[in-house]
């Protein structure tokens, strides 16, 4: 991003005459002093006007910003809910049997995917199997022109072009959830209704499933929560990698552009979508551990 | 304990070995680049997208920049960001977790929802839009990296003072007739160094992550390579149409050896200091 007002960015033809500059930056209400500026935008914002985008001109930010939600909620509705299944499985396995070389490649992998950019792995899968061999699209969410009177062929497409970014995601977000649960069910292995359950003969399948991982869930839901505030930089990422036509690559368009309006309506629909995944989380948590609720 | 004994007990822990020499290498390529890397950053020595070869061992990118100088002159910026950030981070972080945690009262108040307040901002994007108002400057980076990330240590650190405030030797001190700064820093600190080390070298790997992703994004010093920018340039101008791995793989292996070292290192910091501490 350069500095410079937008209006510079977007009137490079010398023939725009002053008057016109000017008309244009009154429109945008780019000629007040600043702190005027910042009343009108707080104003606005309560009302729910985010102002008009540079960049989509004229679209509303709001509009641009509603049309993309449900795509991102699409990618990581799917990736969030698959990462924490495989994370808690696996670190579950691992933990059950500590020292075995299960956990030690259950931590390995937690450490290499934390000290991976996001992105060069987004890069990295679509270098593979969309250039390299072609099996998946390279960019998008669904293959332009087609038509959804064909049902079939239409989810199927959509469900090809989910593959690479949300297996980034997953890759990404399985090693937290996955360290954890290890670490919980390492410390369970020695309780005395563990024992128990193993002395009633129970195939020791059901003894880590049905009597250790339950006990663990817990802290592991609480745990999950806070992960949905870490998904928003892999929806970033992986978003502007893919060209998914999300929020997340939104935000990166938004700064390309220098579209200030659209970037601060991103970050206050984010930072909302944030708070109310929170709010849920905690509500869902007192459902689950009732002792919260008494308190 | 003196410099030596540490280094000894250092090199003895397995996790803390694979770390210590996984960082080296972008050390070493940071402090040694003008004598290591074959062409200069900036110079166009090759055609565009010229695969690897003998004279360029891994290629060029579009415009014929050598890639393996660019990927060696491009670890200085990661490293001096890391570094740089987690410094602030650490510093800021542990001043507002000592002196609210050990006084109390309505400064704690206000700072520890302050603290919530800016954790439950999404760290990423909030980063993006300051970088991209303040303009893209290393020290911009630096700065932002440094003002939004001290949430994390606070909470980790303030919980330790809390507990440390209660401990004998503390109140012996108080009773003793010593002021509170000098217990803060005398009594107090000393006693946080094990909970902050770990915490401080896991910073920097935060750090260069993070410069990575905003190179990544756009918003790196353009005047300056890092693997970010590398990366950058790799899927906005065509690495991919060209097919030119030798563009996008290595500068990512850098970064996530990189990482990968300093975690190992905060992990075995944190055994040798924190021996105590339940771990399965």
């Amino acid at each position: 991003m350069m500095p410079g007002s937008p209006v510079d960015r977007f009137l490079t033809d010398p023939s725009f005459s002053m008057q016109q500059r000017e008309a244009l930056l009154r429109q945008f209400g780019l000629d007040k002093p600043l702190h005027i500026q910042f009343i009108l935008y707080i104003v606005n914002t309560l009302q729910g006007n985010l102002g008009v985008s540079f960049r989509f001109y004229p679209t509303p930010v709001m509009t641009v910003i509603m049309y993309r939600i449900p795509w991102t909620l699409y990618l990581l509705g799917i990736a969030y809910s698959l990462s924490i299944i495989i994370g808690v499985i696996l670190g579950a396995t691992a933990g059950w049997r500590r020292g075995s070389k299960t956990d030690t490649m259950t931590i390995l992998f937690a450490f290499v995917t934390r000290s991976m950019p996001v992105f060069w792995l987004a890069m990295t899968l679509l270098l593979i199997f969309s250039y390299y061999l072609g099996i998946f699209p390279s960019s998008g969410a669904l293959t332009p022109a087609i038509s959804p009177d064909n049902i079939a062929r239409y989810i199927g497409d959509l469900g090809w072009h989910v593959v690479l970014p949300a297996t980034t995601i997953v890759l990404i977000l399985i090693g937290p959830p996955a360290l954890l649960t290890r670490n919980l069910i390492a410390e369970v292995t020695e309780e005395p209704y563990i024992y128990l359950a193993k002395a009633k003969g129970l195939s020791p399948r059901t003894v880590l499933f049905k009597h250790a991982l339950r006990n663990v869930m817990l802290p592991v839901s609480s745990y999950s929560a806070i992960l949905l505030g870490f998904i928003v930089s892999g929806a970033v990422f992986t978003e502007t990698v893919f060209a998914w036509p999300g929020v997340g690559s939104l935000v990166y368009a938004a700064v390309i552009s220098r579209d200030y309006p659209l970037m601060q309506g991103a970050f206050l629909i984010t930072t909302i979508s944030v708070l109310l995944a929170n709010f849920l989380a905690d509500i869902l948590y007192s459902y689950l551990d009732p002792r919260v609720r008494r308190q | 304990m003196n410099a030596r004994g540490f280094s000894k007990i250092l090199t003895e822990n397995r996790n803390a070995r694979v770390g210590l020499i996984l960082v080296l290498i972008p050390i070493i390529m940071a402090s040694f680049a003008q004598w290591i890397a074959p062409y200069s950053a900036h110079a166009l020595t090759c055609r565009p997208y010229e695969g690897p070869s003998p004279t360029h061992l891994l290629g060029c990118d579009d415009i014929g920049h050598d890639l393996l100088s660019q990927l060696i002159y491009g670890s200085r910026v990661p490293l001096l960001v890391g570094c740089l950030s987690a410094a602030i981070v650490t510093t800021l972080g542990t001043m507002i977790a000592i002196y609210p945690g050990y006084i109390g009262g309505l400064l704690d108040e206000i700072l520890m929802r302050l603290t919530d307040a800016v954790m439950t901002v999404p760290y990423l994007v909030f980063l993006i839009v300051l970088t991209a108002y303040l303009g893209p400057n290393i020290w911009n980076i630096i700065m932002s990296i440094g003002f939004l990330g001290w949430p994390s240590t606070t909470r980790i650190v303030r919980s330790q003072v809390i507990t440390l405030k209660t401990r004998l030797y503390v109140e012996a001190a108080v009773a003793a007739g010593a002021g509170r700064r000098y217990i803060m820093f005398n009594y107090i600190l000393p006693g946080l160094l094990p909970a902050i080390i770990p915490l401080a070298v896991l910073s920097v790997m935060d750090g260069i992550l993070t410069e990575a992703g905003l190179s990544f994004l756009g918003l790196g010093d353009s005047a300056q390579v890092s693997w970010g920018m590398i990366l950058f340039y790799a899927q906005f101008r065509g690495g991919f149409v060209a097919g030119a791995w030798w563009w996008i793989v290595p500068p990512g292996i850098m970064i996530t050896i990189t990482s990968l070292g300093i975690l190992f290192v905060s992990h075995a910091l944190d055994e040798i200091m924190n021996p105590s501490k339940v771990r399965t």
